[in-house]
């Protein structure tokens, strides 16, 4: 079942009476076309909308705009239950008082009329439901008998078990450790391979959504960014926000210029861009896009070494880094050509991408061009519609409405001390770092985040 | 540091761990060390209080409390008195002087001030002793110490000796900082009980002996305090009696049958009511506030308010068998626009289920306050998420309250539910507060308090059989444990914690 989102907004009005303006527009005019039977993650950081697509999809909550198809069937003012959805929660809502083998057949026990079955059925049913994701033994135990993973697929097999059209999982990844994140994304991906039921699931972690999805979704306060493949989305972001999101360690970005055909970083010209106009740059430099050469064009001064086994991460500074150190990954063999003061590095051409500094947008060049076509045709070939960002990108200016939201959750203490607050010079570079100054980011990566 | 050393301790060996157990001043020395520092404001109140009880009578006239101690009542204070605050001025000095060398900071300061109080102490309850024990060298004089005098004797006794075993134990035994931490360790083992030592002390003068006094008194034969002091009457039979006697008795069953009425009715609706207006109270969203607080009105009335006001609504004014009331009462006066018939509800010659019905009103009435908040107060607690998760699953509202917000509020229910029988059975001022008055118990111009209860009768026979009142306790007591153990049974079953 594929499903079809048309110009779906979300606004939650105010809840400031002074300032009826402040109102949050959390989905704003999205348009994309899930394709049946795929896994589709919605990726973005906190407060981008995506749980509330989500759950606008789920029926939830319900579209200020815009209408919702799965297949041909407009289901925008359908409830919830009569949808066909399955949807596992953040933190799962398995019925606490309830048997896993009860919380598995409450869906079914809900159902009423011609589509309600006999008692055999629903526990065959059920237990079909529970031998998909493996839980078959667990079937008399409580949810707090078992194990996040075990509870997990519980909630899995509870939005399984009534056969829907299309599965949600909002945030479905968010309370397991470390391994068991592994293990569950990769079980994740096998249900969803074995029902092929199409699948949307909400993340805020891109290696998550990079390793599991068909295709995702990348969204910036309610604004869809870039959708495409994920490995064709990281190889070929169309603006400077989906390529400072996607990718640990996270992409380098220096303030440059393009001139007479040649990038510049500094006084440094660090690239030929040829057919490229002149114009203020921002360069996003991935981590595996710098070679160590003694006669290199970008010169960085070393500050660290961090060793990752395979790998070596290479910590250094420069003057024009926007990131606080410039991350570089060699091969662990290079180490023994390391200088341990300053170092050069040449740069690989399809691992550097140039941004406009006024709009942010991608600049492309080179064998860039050819590629960027190539992508575009080939998910064209696949049926699916290459969405991007059209238009000037959102800015956190735009996001002052959520901010005044924020603020009046905290209360009134709060709102005195922001009328104290020193207010921080408005510059590019501000709005750069604070764009993927997330919660999620700090905590994968504190030394990005001051 | 201390924690340095705590760790070190903690990391000997088990054979010094036993060794150390064994010791019994290392024990103890935790307990003692506080007890005679924390109960100091206890004998602050006990040398002021010392005085009282004390009786002196000089021919005539009899003289108690301070009046016992005659104008120079200050007399028996004032050496104490002296003594106390000039010790606890040299231990101030010293816990100064204790905290300045950074030596003894813990420890001296406290034991100079726990030997000065309770020497205080003893000093104080001692010279009045003393004092009325030299006014009966007098003609015709009698005296007799209070008991907070000998209190005020015992306890500093006590404290004395354990405050200065403890000040030995301190500057002996805990004089080097190894042993300072083990100290420590061993107060950490104790501190628990330690703390709950002056509760433990008050329940058991306050709740726990009263219950088995009142075992005792319950097989002694129609006892009663009056008899007991007669010396010539102070004989009680041991018997079961007071029991046999309790249940043969027509009017107690009366009592039972009331008290069990009340409560199998009001329990079960008051609880019903209670949780369809919590959840209907946390499904709306503007008002909620001001109809929380209006459903918990009630709460803060004075029952004996809210009786009066239900009397004075459900009551005939100037009504006798014989004449016409003047009012009918707002209850009756709506009864009669919508057609019906006026009731004797609570006016002479009512009817017993008239009077029953106003009273089930008013109990329920008064009870949904607490339950509510209870209930809305879990309600709350719910989370939001597994309403959603019903929604998608496609639960209708009537399942949605049976099979999620019950079982989910189950352990507030059965709290309620429990509580709700105990204090059922508890009834009694609903009575008093509807009838207004505790001599009928009834309607005017009823016999043999026909609405009576069984906190009632209990409360009838305290004033001159407390065996019988005891034995009625005991009986009111296992109807509610039994009632009560059947509650826990069937929640262990249904409810979900």
């Amino acid at each position: 079942m594929k499903v079809v989102l048309q110009h779906l907004t979300k606004i939650f009005p105010s809840r400031n009476k002074k300032e009826p303006n402040a109102e949050v527009v959390a989905v704003n005019d999205f348009n994309f076309e899930i394709p049946d039977g795929k896994l589709i993650g919605l990726l973005g950081p906190s407060g981008c909308g995506k749980s509330t697509t989500l759950f606008m999809i789920s029926g939830l909550q319900a579209p200020t705009s815009g209408k919702i198809f799965f297949g041909d069937d407009d289901v925008t003012s359908l409830a919830p239950e009569n949808r066909g959805i399955g949807l596992v929660f953040q933190n799962y809502a398995l019925y606490p008082h309830m048997t896993v083998q009860q919380n598995i057949l409450f869906p079914l026990q809900n159902l009423k009329g011609e589509s309600r079955l006999s008692k055999e059925e629903m526990l065959t049913r059920a237990t079909e439901a529970a031998k998909l994701v493996k839980i078959e033994d667990f079937m008399n135990r409580k949810p707090s008998e078992l194990s996040g993973g075990q509870q997990q697929r519980v909630a899995i097999a509870r939005a399984l078990v009534k056969m829907p059209r299309v599965l949600l999982l909002d945030e479905p990844l968010s309370n397991l450790d470390a391994r068991l994140r592994l293990q569950t994304r990769e079980e994740i991906r096998r249900i969803q391979r074995d029902t092929k039921i199409t699948t949307i699931f909400v993340t805020h972690d891109q290696e998550e959504a990079m390793s599991i999805s068909d295709y995702i979704v990348v969204m910036k306060l309610g604004v869809i960014m870039q959708t495409g493949k994920p490995q064709r989305v990281y190889d070929d972001p169309e603006n400077l926000f989906v390529a400072k999101f996607l990718g640990t360690p996270p992409i380098n970005v220096f303030a440059g210029k393009v001139s007479d055909g040649k990038l510049y970083i500094g006084d440094e010209s660090v690239l030929d861009v040829a057919g490229v106009e002149d114009q203020e740059v921002y360069v996003g430099i991935r981590p595996e896009g710098f070679i160590l050469a003694k006669d290199g064009r970008l010169t960085c001064s070393v500050s660290g070494i961090d060793v990752m086994g395979r790998d070596v991460s290479v910590v250094s500074t420069n003057a024009n880094s926007l990131n606080p150190v410039v991350r570089s990954i060699i091969s662990a063999d290079e180490i023994a050509n390391m200088p341990s003061k300053t170092v050069k590095f040449n740069l690989k051409p399809h691992k550097v991408y140039i941004f406009n500094k006024e709009s942010e947008k991608r600049v492309y060049f080179g064998e860039q061009i050819a590629l960027h076509a190539a992508i575009i045709a080939e998910m064209e070939a696949e049926g699916q519609t290459y969405v991007t960002h059209e238009g000037p990108l959102p800015k956190e200016a735009d996001d002052k409405a959520q901010t005044t939201i924020v603020e009046e959750k905290k209360g009134f203490l709060a709102k005195i001390k922001g009328k104290f607050k020193k207010k921080t010079p408005e510059g590019p570079e501000v709005t750069i770092s604070s764009s993927y100054d997330t919660e999620e980011r700090q905590d994968t990566d504190s030394e990005v985040n001051e | 540091m201390t924690d340095e050393m705590n760790e070190a301790v903690e990391q000997n060996d088990s054979a010094e761990k036993k060794a150390r157990r064994t010791d019994f001043f290392r024990r103890h020395s935790a307990l003692i060390a506080w007890i005679p520092t924390a109960i100091l404001c206890l004998l602050g109140v006990v040398l002021f209080l010392a005085p009282i009880g004390n009786v002196v009578k000089v021919g005539g006239d009899t003289l108690t409390g301070y009046g016992a101690l005659g104008g120079n009542w200050m007399e028996g204070l004032k050496m104490p008195v002296i003594v106390m605050l000039a010790i606890a001025s040299v231990s101030v000095i010293a816990g100064v002087l204790g905290v300045a060398l950074k030596k003894y900071r813990n420890s001296l300061a406290f034991d100079i001030v726990a030997i000065a109080t309770s020497f205080s102490a003893v000093a104080t309850g001692s010279g009045q002793i003393a004092w009325l024990g030299s006014m009966s060298g007098s003609q015709g004089v009698v005296y007799q110490p209070g008991a907070f005098s000998i209190l005020a004797v015992v306890f500093g006794a006590i404290f004395l000796l354990a405050a200065v075993g403890e000040a030995v134990i301190h500057s002996v035994w805990i004089a080097d900082n190894n042993q300072r931490a083990l100290w420590k360790t061993t107060w950490g083992r104790w501190k628990g009980w330690v703390y709950l030592l002056p509760a433990i002390i008050l329940l058991t003068i306050f709740t726990v002996w009263p219950i088995i006094n009142t075992f005792r008194i319950s097989i002694l034969e129609d006892y009663s305090v009056l008899a007991a002091k007669n010396p010539e009457t102070a004989h009680f039979a041991v018997n079961f009696n007071n029991f046999k006697n309790v249940v043969q008795y027509s009017g107690f069953w009366n009592c039972l049958l009331n008290t069990v009425l009340l409560t199998v009715i009001t329990v079960p609706v008051s609880t019903m009511l209670a949780l369809i207006i919590a959840v209907a109270l946390n499904s709306i969203k503007p008002l909620r506030r001001i109809f929380q607080t209006i459903f918990f009105l009630p709460y803060v009335t004075n029952t004996i308010a809210i009786g009066m006001v239900f009397m004075a609504m459900f009551q005939m004014i100037g009504y006798s068998p014989t004449t016409e009331p003047t009012s009918v009462g707002v209850i009756n006066t709506i009864i009669e626009a919508f057609g019906g018939t006026r009731v004797n509800w609570v006016n002479e010659s009512s009817s017993k289920f008239a009077n029953m019905f106003v009273l089930c009103v008013y109990i329920i009435w008064n009870a949904l306050p607490f339950k509510i908040l209870v209930l809305l107060g879990g309600l709350q607690g719910v989370n939001k998420q597994y309403y959603d998760a019903a929604k998608v699953d496609g639960a209708s509202r009537w399942r949605v309250f049976w099979r999620i917000t019950v079982p989910l509020l189950s352990p507030m229910i059965a709290y309620v539910v429990i509580t709700g029988f105990i204090g059922g059975f508890k009834e009694y001022n609903s009575v008093v507060g509807i009838f207004g008055t505790a001599d009928l118990m009834g309607p005017p111009g009823s016999f043999g308090k026909p609405l009576n209860t069984m906190v009632g009768y209990i409360y009838d026979r305290i004033a001159n059989n407390q065996g019988r009142a005891s034995a009625a306790a005991l009986i009111l007591f296992a109807i509610i444990f039994i009632v009560t153990m059947i509650n826990l049974y069937v929640s262990k079953k249904k409810v979900h914690y």
